[in-house]
């Protein structure tokens, strides 16, 4: 036993301290967070200081004031010849205006019709910047409105309590749908990140027992410790790299989503004090990915956490202990390659019925696949979020270890011949005989 | 006592023998080779008494007991087939394997500090296996054999690979081991490489054992009473009839007498020729194993 942690530690700390191992690990998150922050400032504050010209040739606005956004990303200017802003804004160098507000002379605010605003720079308007603009307009409008009809402001504000109250009805809605999309978004990130890692550390594995075996320090080893508890020391080494890397990634996630959620946060919020249709030809809705976020907020990571470690080391023991048998009746890496076939199929068939199995996560093919050990790891986790029976659970996890325990046997007789052999193309009728022998 | 005991060691492989019916006693404090060519089943009984494999009939007893798991703490064993992790670096590798041989880590450390600086490689410590040249390598590979300081020592075709230096290194450190009372097991199918240092052999080929003991002794057995004589003058006519001469040259006659007496002395002392030199011939191991397999062997002894 002692022997065994002394291996696990040997297999453990020479992958963790590898560059490789640390920038997949922190390179990799911090490249998504970036892109992920990136392609929101890219949408969202396309660039600052628009400056905006209005052209009221219909003379209503004479008295109203545009205010300018209060974060000075855009800057409203009245002007008065439409044509000589537009012929300004032909000379390429000397752009003064990035988008002309023309009002046409018979607007009419009892019957208002949409106003065209002409970009002119070649950057086009930010999500932000657009959705200020039609603010403001539908504001004034609507106080020019509301003035011309003599309604009070207290009368306007009772109106939009009205629609705010509307708006709560229509959330209990949203969230429960937001939870359903994050339970397939979920299940599938899972299957997913399983599968990867299943493929990433398993390959790890075979290529360890492969290094080995042509370093010719296999028989070295042999002589101090039994062919299993090499094997299993590797496996378990290796598997703790893998949950080693996967809980990193947890940490980084949940630190990166303090930095993006304010982000979407901050501007779905602003976003939200609109009035309704506020956005108009924004393929987003503002309320959804709010609640979306709320409900992911308010998602109960821990068990999933704790049932994807479960599930994740038990797959991996398992199929490692395949991989590591097949890494020992290779001669060479080309010679694993074919040998591994076999393993990797069950592997890519689970990710097949990983797909199927998020649009029915309570049919027969998901009880099924998240019992058989081969499915098992990729299924059952991603079941999760759809509150699966506690049997489930516990008889997956009870199948998955049993199927472990007798691979691992198997693959304990495949290996400790295959270490020792040289210079000999493996054939699976050799590795059906070695199993079948006795010693 | 013997530090090692094999009794009617049998293994197969499907239909190939690897061992049949193998019997042998390496002393405690002996020097044991193990002699036999390529493919004579010499690392398969390596391995049984590493617990590698296991025979399929037959006792190994190891200081009288059988041999269990943890004796494998105290034998070490530089395989034929030998290597190290090329991307560790020297030390750590070092306390890796002796720490597989349940040493304790400060144990550990203290044991690779004394055999690097003791082999001279002290400042090669935190680099890399790959960096090492191959000499420097045997010599990591040699220290790990003998960190947890074993009572038997098995060595499968030590000289394989290592040049003069590094061979006459091992072949002091051997002896100095056999000096502290281990025992040591060489491997080779070089018989030549051994004939000097070992005390005690063991012939196999093709699985079988073909006999055992003693150097001296074995050379007794096969003696065929040979003599070379080194003189100065002529030899008579009479000499070749009396005589069963083998060669002569350069004033050196290689003959075989019936007897070991000293007729072949007298005839020169008779004869009044300075002798310059005389000895008894001995066969080496090579003419020792090709007898044996001879005479063990039906399919040659017609031919």
């Amino acid at each position: 036993m002692k022997k065994i942690l002394i291996i696990i530690q040997r297999e453990y700390i020479t992958r963790v301290r590898k560059k490789a191992f640390m920038i997949t690990t922190f390179l990799a998150p911090l490249g998504f967070i970036a892109f992920v922050i990136f392609s929101i400032m890219m949408t969202g504050y396309s660039s600052s200081n628009k400056q905006v010209a209005i052209i009221d040739d219909s003379g209503i606005f004479t008295s109203v004031v545009f205010a300018d956004a209060p974060d000075g990303s855009v800057i409203f200017h009245k002007e008065k010849n439409f044509k000589e802003v537009e012929q300004a804004a032909k000379q390429p160098k000397d752009q003064k205006f990035d988008a002309i507000i023309q009002i046409p002379a018979n607007y009419d605010l009892a019957n208002p019709k949409k106003i065209n605003i002409n970009c002119l720079s070649d950057k086009s308007m930010g999500m932000i910047a657009r959705a200020f603009i039609n603010k403001t307009f539908s504001d004034k409008v609507r106080e020019l409105r509301a003035n011309q009809l003599h309604i009070s402001q207290e009368q306007l504000d009772d109106l939009s309590q009205d629609i705010g109250l509307s708006y709560k009805g229509l959330s209990e809605d949203i969230k429960k749908s937001a939870n359903a999309t994050i339970g397939v978004a979920f299940g599938y990130v899972i299957g997913m990140a399983i599968y990867i890692l299943l493929m990433v550390y398993g390959t790890m594995i075979m290529k360890g027992v492969t290094e080995e075996k042509s370093n010719r320090i296999m028989e070295v080893l042999v002589s101090s410790v039994k062919p299993i508890q090499l094997m299993l020391g590797k496996i378990i080494g290796i598997g703790a790299v893998g949950i080693t890397q996967f809980v990193l990634w947890m940490v980084l996630m949940w630190v990166g989503h303090f930095l993006i959620i304010p982000m979407v946060g901050l501007q779905s919020s602003h976003l939200q004090t609109m009035p309704h249709g506020g956005i108009q030809g924004g393929d987003f809705d503002a309320d959804k990915i709010q609640q979306l976020l709320a409900a992911l907020h308010d998602y109960h990571f821990a068990p999933l956490i704790f049932v994807f470690i479960i599930f994740f080391f038990g797959g991996f023991l398992l199929y490692g202990s395949l991989f590591a048998a097949v890494g020992a009746a290779g001669g060479d890496e080309t010679d694993s390659q074919s040998l591994t076939f076999p393993i990797m199929l069950p592997i890519i068939i689970s990710f097949v019925i990983l797909m199927n199995v998020l649009g029915q996560p309570e049919g027969n093919l998901a009880l099924w696949a998240s019992l058989i050990p081969f499915s098992s790891p990729i299924i059952m986790p991603a079941l999760m979020p759809f509150n699966p029976p506690i049997w489930q659970i516990l008889l997956s996890v009870f199948m998955l270890y049993g199927g472990f325990i007798l691979c691992a046997m198997l693959a304990a007789k495949i290996y400790r011949t295959g270490i020792l052999m040289y210079g000999k193309k493996t054939t699976f009728r050799e590795i059906g005989r070695w199993i079948f022998a006795k010693n | 006592m013997n530090q090692l005991s094999l009794a009617h060691i049998e293994k197969k492989y499907d239909s190939y023998v690897a061992s049949a019916d193998v019997s042998f006693d390496i002393p405690k404090g002996a020097i044991f080779g193990m002699l036999g060519p390529n493919g004579a089943g010499k690392t398969t009984l390596i391995r049984m008494i590493t617990r590698i494999i296991f025979p399929d009939s037959g006792q190994i007893l190891f200081s009288g007991q059988p041999l269990r798991e943890e004796h494998t703490n105290r034998i070490g064993y530089m395989p034929e087939e030998r290597g190290l992790y090329k991307t560790m670096k020297v030390y750590e590798h070092l306390i890796y394997l002796a720490r597989l041989k349940d040493l304790s880590a400060s144990e550990a450390m203290t044991r690779v500090n004394y055999w690097m600086e003791k082999f001279e490689i002290g400042e090669w410590k935190q680099k890399k296996i790959e960096e090492l040249s191959k000499g420097m390598q045997q010599k990591v590979q040699f220290i790990a054999t003998v960190i947890h300081d074993p009572d038997l020592l098995i060595l499968d075709e030590p000289f394989s690979g290592l040049d003069p230096i590094n061979a006459k290194l091992i072949e002091d450190e051997i002896y100095d081991l056999k000096q502290k009372g281990k025992t040591i097991i060489f491997s080779t199918h070089r018989m030549e490489q051994v004939e000097e240092i070992c005390d005690e052999i063991l012939l196999i080929n093709k699985g079988h054992k073909i006999l055992s003991g003693a150097v001296a002794e074995l050379k007794q057995q096969f003696k065929e009473n040979k003599y070379s004589i080194r003189y100065e003058g002529q030899l008579t006519d009479g000499f070749s009839a009396q005589f069963d001469m083998i060669s002569i040259e350069n004033g050196e006659a290689i003959v075989k007498t019936g007897s070991s007496d000293n007729a072949l002395l007298k005839y020169f002392i008779d004869h009044n020729i300075t002798v310059k030199g005389y000895n008894e011939i001995l066969p080496s191991l090579n003419e020792i194993f090709i007898k044996a397999v001879k005479d063990a062997d039906p399919n040659t002894r017609k031919g």
